[in-house]
């Protein structure tokens, strides 16, 4: 599937086979994938479709209750199950921030991307090197900093309360701005990276003949540059959104814990709650999801190459 | 050309300077309506940073550029009547054919039934009419070519710019793309600017070339004004093949100089490319006008290095007793063949009024 998201937007796809000496030495890497991708996952999908244990861990009955689980309360007293939207509007809320999240690192990253790709050549690594600077601290790190810049008492509310602008903190840590700004501030690289390659192969000569031909510099863009990076505005998007919907650390610092995204739901799961099935189905319900968006962008990407 | 007409382009002393590098140096440069006018020149004269300026791509550190009288140096290259022919083509991979050519007459907000009228007639124009839906990388490079020349014209620009255009096509295919350049150009009667490196290319193709060098124009004229009367030797020896041998200058008189050759032999030659302080310079006489005969007639002695047939033409080399070595091209017909052995002593002879004065 990655072929379709290749950064490269003139890339052909031949189909190769590979010879008997290659596939020697993909065979280390294909053991690794297998060990620790392909049978976790296993195991994620076999542990939905069971009964959770009473100290954790799984009862190796079969049983399709995590899943019920999702949707639906069993009401106390009549035992009846009752339709709940409380672990949606979870997933909800997770898409909403992840959605913002991109969309934010969208608007900051495509003009960074573009500002570097236009650099000449010896000062675009500088750039390029700046940009990955931040993300030598770890990001736990990061995001406990963001926490204590943001927090009431942090310096944004000082400095504005001591300006006279405001009276009383605005409130911004613990909250959804708190968590879209974190997981932001996450992923901008993963934006910024690959527009980045796809405005650099850009031929500018596409942009002298825009404008030749009468089109002003914002047609430029919308009819030239952004249709024909796409494919790298479409990898960095997707590069940001899917490690954010499941993102951990910056809901549980920046949210507080209160505001729960899914990557929090299922920790909370194999934590606290010790529900190992409920926290697989959960996962299981993320990643089918998610393959599906993925599915959804290689068909077009395939379809649009084949045109 | 009359005084009174309207210019298409008209360059008043443009100069360039990136850094420290002078691009062009002071050039003017009048180009009239419906001419096929060619800026021709080795890489780095200049051509292609003027007519980058003409388009709007570059800007010029001094001068003025009009387009019909109007001033365009200021305007940026959305709002200048011309259109470029690139060189690598730069078609929108994102569209068909078809939008390719609708592009430039969307963004001028054409009435839609018109675009798709003038994107048909722009493609049969070029002869794609059946490949409007193909994208541009399903075609071979000669059809990229015609389809960057479809997109160019269709909006009908006051005047089109041609960036070498033809210099990333094969021979054959680039010798039929200029018979059709030069229909298309008739056709529409746009005027055209071509940019080239191909001397062939301009003598066949242009009404008038601009040989330039040094970013300097070195000379304006036809193809026939620039290869039998060049203004220097820059000029001459570009355009087509020359024999330069090195005179004194004894008097110059109504453009018509005595020199002194090193045998001490006195030849008339043109001299109206000639300052009258002059004292040295170098004859230039084209290869085909040059004569031989055996020893004993009056002319310069010398000897045959080399003789090679050529089909149509005999082309012997003649080394000259200051060393110098010249180029003679004799017709093959049905009189005797002029042909001599390597090591013959032979006499080389100017006619009157084939040899040009000129300097550096």
């Amino acid at each position: 599937m990655a072929a379709h998201f290749n950064l490269n937007a003139n890339s052909s796809k031949p189909s190769q086979t590979i010879a008997k000496d290659q596939a020697y030495q993909l065979l280390p890497a294909v053991l690794l994938i297998c060990l620790f991708v392909v049978l976790p996952l296993c195991l994620i999908a076999i542990f939905s479709f069971l009964k959770p244990g009473t100290y954790g861990g799984v009862e190796w009955v079969f049983s399709a209750g995590s899943y019920v689980q999702f949707l639906f309360e069993q009401d106390f007293l009549t035992e009846n199950l009752v339709f709940s939207a409380n672990y949606l509007s979870i997933f909800f809320n997770s898409f909403v921030l992840a959605i913002t999240a991109t969309v934010l690192c969208l608007i900051i990253g495509f003009p960074t991307a573009y500002f570097i790709a236009t650099r000449p050549e010896r000062t675009r690594n500088i750039w390029l090197f700046a940009i990955t600077v931040p993300y030598w601290v770890n990001l736990l790190i990061r995001t406990v900093a963001m926490l204590f810049i943001i927090r009431d008492q942090g310096p944004i509310n000082s400095i504005l309360i001591a300006t006279g602008l405001i009276s009383e903190p605005i409130r911004f840590a613990y909250t959804n701005f708190a968590i879209g700004l974190g997981l932001f501030y996450s992923y901008l690289p993963f934006m910024v990276l690959p527009i980045y390659a796809a405005i650099e192969r850009l031929d500018f000569s596409l942009v002298e003949a825009a404008h030749d031909l009468y089109a002003t510099r914002r047609s430029t863009l919308w009819n030239i540059i952004i249709p024909v990076v796409k494919p790298g505005i479409i990898a960095g998007c997707l590069l940001v959104f899917i490690p954010s919907l499941g993102s951990f650390i910056a809901p549980d610092i920046l949210g507080g814990g209160k505001n729960l995204m899914i990557g929090n739901l299922i920790a909370l799961q194999f934590q606290g709650s010790r529900n190992w099935p409920f926290g697989a189905a959960v996962a299981v319900i993320l990643l089918t999801l998610v393959l599906s968006i993925l599915l959804f962008f290689a068909m077009r990407s395939a379809k649009e190459a084949r045109k | 050309m009359n005084a009174q007409d309207k210019m298409a382009i008209s360059i008043r002393n443009a100069a360039k300077q990136f850094g420290n590098f002078i691009a062009l140096d002071n050039v003017s440069l009048d180009i009239a309506p419906n001419e096929f006018f060619t800026l021709l020149g080795p890489s780095g004269c200049g051509k292609t940073t003027l007519l980058r300026m003409i388009a709007g791509f570059e800007t010029a550190t001094q001068g003025e550029i009009f387009l019909y009288d109007e001033e365009i140096e200021k305007l940026p290259a959305n709002r200048r009547s011309v259109n470029t022919v690139f060189q690598q083509y730069a078609l929108f991979p994102h569209m068909t054919v078809a939008e390719n050519v609708a592009f430039g007459m969307r963004m001028l907000k054409v009435p839609k039934d018109e675009i798709t009228k003038r994107t048909s007639e722009a493609l049969s124009m070029v002869q794609l009419a059946e490949f409007s839906h193909r994208r541009p990388s399903q075609l071979s490079g000669g059809q990229q070519q015609r389809v960057a020349l479809a997109r160019a014209l269709a909006p009908k620009p006051k005047v089109l710019l041609l960036d070498e255009p033809l210099s990333a096509l094969d021979l054959k295919l680039r010798q039929s793309m200029r018979a059709e350049l030069k229909r298309i150009q008739r056709q529409t009667g746009i005027t055209f600017v071509f940019v080239t490196h191909d001397q062939e290319e301009a003598l066949t193709m242009s009404d008038r070339i601009a040989v330039m060098s040094a970013g300097k124009v070195q000379q304006v004229g036809t193809a026939k004004d620039i290869y039998e009367r060049p203004n220097n030797i820059f000029v001459a020896n570009f355009i087509g093949e020359t024999n330069l041998i090195e005179v004194k200058i004894e008097s110059i008189v109504k453009s018509v100089a005595n020199c002194r050759m090193f045998d001490g032999s006195l030849i008339a030659c043109t001299a109206d490319a000639i300052a009258a302080n002059i004292k040295t310079g170098k004859i230039s006489v084209r290869p085909e006008r040059l004569k031989l005969a055996t020893k004993s007639s009056k002319g310069i002695k010398g000897v045959v290095t080399q003789s090679i047939y050529l089909g149509t033409d005999t082309q012997h080399i003649v080394r000259l007793g200051n060393q110098t070595e010249l180029t003679i091209r004799s017709q093959n017909g049905d009189g005797p063949d002029a042909n001599y052995e390597i090591g013959q002593e032979i006499s080389v002879v100017i006619d009157p009024g084939v040899a040009r004065l000129l300097t550096e």
